[in-house]
């Protein structure tokens, strides 16, 4: 049986074992301010539209509701995960072009622009994929610095699936040229409150 | 079979695209270098992922041990193949069993190594390489070249012609947004007939039992999310121990591989959807007979970045076809001799060792110093081919006699200036190929010196 085999092998050919390193060399203690500016570069460089709000005193709702008018005229279809949206259905035909995905990461990075979302907010994992467009709201308070602080705060066990989405589907497989929306989302916008 | 140096001569032969296939990887490595400089700490991440995967190598059975037990927690069903036709046998018998007829598969070297698609085709299965690169070739009927950017070595207007002739594009249309698109219409439409997915595995948790895979188009995400069955195939040595060891080789990765501070999507599969099949494929393929080899068992630290790759002098030169193996490059220069030391023996040659591959290793595998290993063991097994034997042979005699190398040299110097070209220009003599050999001295070294010393 080829798992017992494996194992065996393993166990008689493996080396001396080293205990594992010390990751608390990668703690950093950078200002808010700070956070964010990074947070908008590395999220602009990965080519996401990031909308800053974090000075503002809009009211979001009213907000967004211009904003999707004003930059989504086309769109009729939505998947908002939002708990202000509207209920999910349990059965969606992602086939059928669904144009505008809106949810609120728990989290950001800002040396990446990565956003993290689990299975419990998206309900359908396929549907940040499978939307045309992806729209992403924010708080300037779930950023963090790195990805270690990142998976510190989270359990990636706590559903069946998470995901970091750091911008639009993006390829260089043509002869090194840059295409955004190879295959998921053709667009991603970020929202900063 | 053709070795090394012959595909790389046919491969070198049109100079223009020689010259455009190295610019093309040299940018990649000065966007890696670009990337790298923006963190102050990181020498410090790569000698931790080095460490944290010495942990793993010396801990594998018990990782992988606890990985499994994780994975059936979560429902997930883990099997084990001793190797590629093992692997291929258990993919087959679950889409068998789930009467899968059509397949998407995202990018994974993995499948590659097993010649995965060969053997589902063979037994009528319908798969579809989905990453963008991997399209084209898989269209062309090629293997990749590159672990990254497996279609680095094609130019947009080969990819136009393709795609009118498989796609149905404008003739003519080369334009790389025109032609995206085209393949994204494509390959929804394949994501959304697929009975089932594959995908290959970047990292897999111990302590959670989940898998890790990282792409930029998404291609991985749409495909294990659409179909009804999902499965991962996963090398033995892409463990890490816990969900926070993750933060250091998410960081190493997309930096080292193309210069981008993350792959667009890091996508964390733990447990099949609601009504759904997930399985992880644990493959051996000769990787625990490399733990055990003390001198060569630092190349099972891979993540298969392609940072060597786009570094190499000799490799941004002949192409990855040229390395006759599913891992082209420096590190795949040391992973085949493992696999097949005759069939290989070629590939620890192909290169200048100046190091540069394992100055960007994102792990600190000492690439060069193990293909300098390879030529020693490929010397003692008589694996040399006879133009490098005899002429080590003899220099190594002259070597060792210094009244011999004192006159031979003297020889060369007077005969290389004064021989006609056609005596010093010749097979014998792979050095004056496509160069002209540098003048000759007056003196020799030594002649030199006692000379400075007399004066």
């Amino acid at each position: 049986m080829s798992r017992a085999d494996i194992l065996e092998a393993i166990k008689k050919n493996k080396p001396q074992s080293l205990s594992l390193p010390d990751l608390s060399v990668f703690q950093h203690e950078i200002s808010p301010e700070i956070l964010v500016a990074d947070f908008i570069k590395t999220s602009t460089g990965n080519m996401s539209n990031v909308v800053d709000l974090t000075t503002s005193e809009v009211d979001l709702s009213v907000f967004l509701e211009e904003f999707i008018a004003e930059n989504f005229p086309k769109a009729t279809k939505f998947y908002d995960t939002r708990s202000s949206g509207k209920e999910i259905p349990e059965n969606v035909d992602f086939q059928e072009n669904i144009d505008l995905f809106i949810a609120e990461p728990k989290l950001g990075v800002a040396e990446n622009g990565c956003l993290w979302l689990d299975e419990g907010i998206l309900k359908h994992r396929v549907a940040p994929f499978a939307c045309q467009h992806t729209l992403m709201v924010i708080d300037h308070h779930n950023i963090v610095p790195t990805m270690h602080q990142a998976y510190q705060i989270l359990n990636i066990n706590e559903t069946g699936y998470g995901v970091f989405i750091a911008g639009p589907s993006k390829t260089a497989d043509i002869e090194q040229s840059l295409v955004i929306g190879a295959q998921g989302a053709v667009s991603n916008t970020v929202i900063l409150i | 079979m053709s070795t090394h140096s012959e595909k790389a001569a046919a491969f070198i032969k049109d100079e223009a695209r020689t010259n455009w296939h190295d610019g093309a990887l040299w940018h990649v490595r000065e966007k890696r270098d670009a990337a790298a400089s923006l963190l102050p700490e990181w020498e410090l991440l790569r000698n931790t992922a080095s460490h944290i995967k010495d942990n793993v190598l010396a801990n594998l059975d018990d990782y992988l041990i606890q990985f499994e037990a994780e994975a059936k927690k979560n429902g997930v069903v883990v099997h084990w193949a001793k190797d590629g036709k093992e692997h291929n046998q258990i993919v087959g018998q679950i889409l068998q069993r789930s009467n899968a007829k059509k397949v998407v598969k995202s990018k994974s070297m993995l499948t590659e190594e097993c010649k995965l698609n060969d053997f589902l085709e063979e037994n009528d299965i319908e798969i579809i390489d989905t990453d963008l690169g991997e399209r084209i070739i898989q269209m062309r009927k090629e293997e990749p070249s590159h672990v990254v950017l497996p279609a680095i070595h094609i130019k947009k207007e080969e990819v136009g012609e393709l795609f009118h002739k498989e796609l149905g594009t404008e003739e003519g249309n080369s334009d790389p947004t025109y032609l995206t698109k085209a393949a994204r219409t494509h390959l929804r439409q394949r994501f959304f007939e697929a009975d089932a997915a594959i995908t290959g595995v970047n990292f897999g948790i111990a302590e959670t039992g989940g898998v890790v895979v990282c792409t930029n188009e998404g291609n991985a995400d749409m495909g294990c999310h659409s179909a009804a069955v999902q499965i991962h195939s996963m090398g033995i040595e892409k463990l890490l121990p816990k969900a926070e060891h993750l933060g250091v080789f998410t960081r190493l990765l997309a930096r080292s591989a193309t210069g981008q501070p993350t792959t667009i999507y890091t996508s964390h599969f733990q447990k099949p959807q609601k009504g759904k099949e997930m399985h992880i494929v644990i493959v051996d393929n000769g990787r625990s007979e490399q733990l055990g080899k003390e001198d060569f068992r630092n190349s099972l630290k891979c993540i298969r970045c392609g940072a060597c790759m786009n570094t190499c002098p000799i490799y941004r030169r002949s192409g990855g076809h040229s390395y006759h193996a599913t891992i082209p490059g420096p590190i795949g220069a040391i992973l085949s001799p493992n696999r097949d030391l005759k069939k290989y023996s070629d590939l620890p040659f192909a290169s200048t060792l100046c190091g540069s591959c394992s100055d960007v290793c994102p792990v600190k595998i000492d690439i060069h110093e193990q293909l300098y290993k390879w030529r020693q063991e490929i010397y003692k097994h008589h694996e040399l081919p006879k133009s490098k034997s005899i002429p080590l042979r003899i220099t190594g005699k002259i070597f060792e006699n210094p009244s011999i190398f004192n006159s031979v040299g003297k020889i060369a110097r007077s005969s290389l200036k004064h021989l006609p070209r056609f005596m010093v220009y010749n097979n014998l003599n792979g050095w004056g190929k496509q160069r002209e050999l540098p003048e000759v001295p007056e003196y020799s070294f030594k002649e030199w010196y006692k000379k400075q010393k007399d004066e």
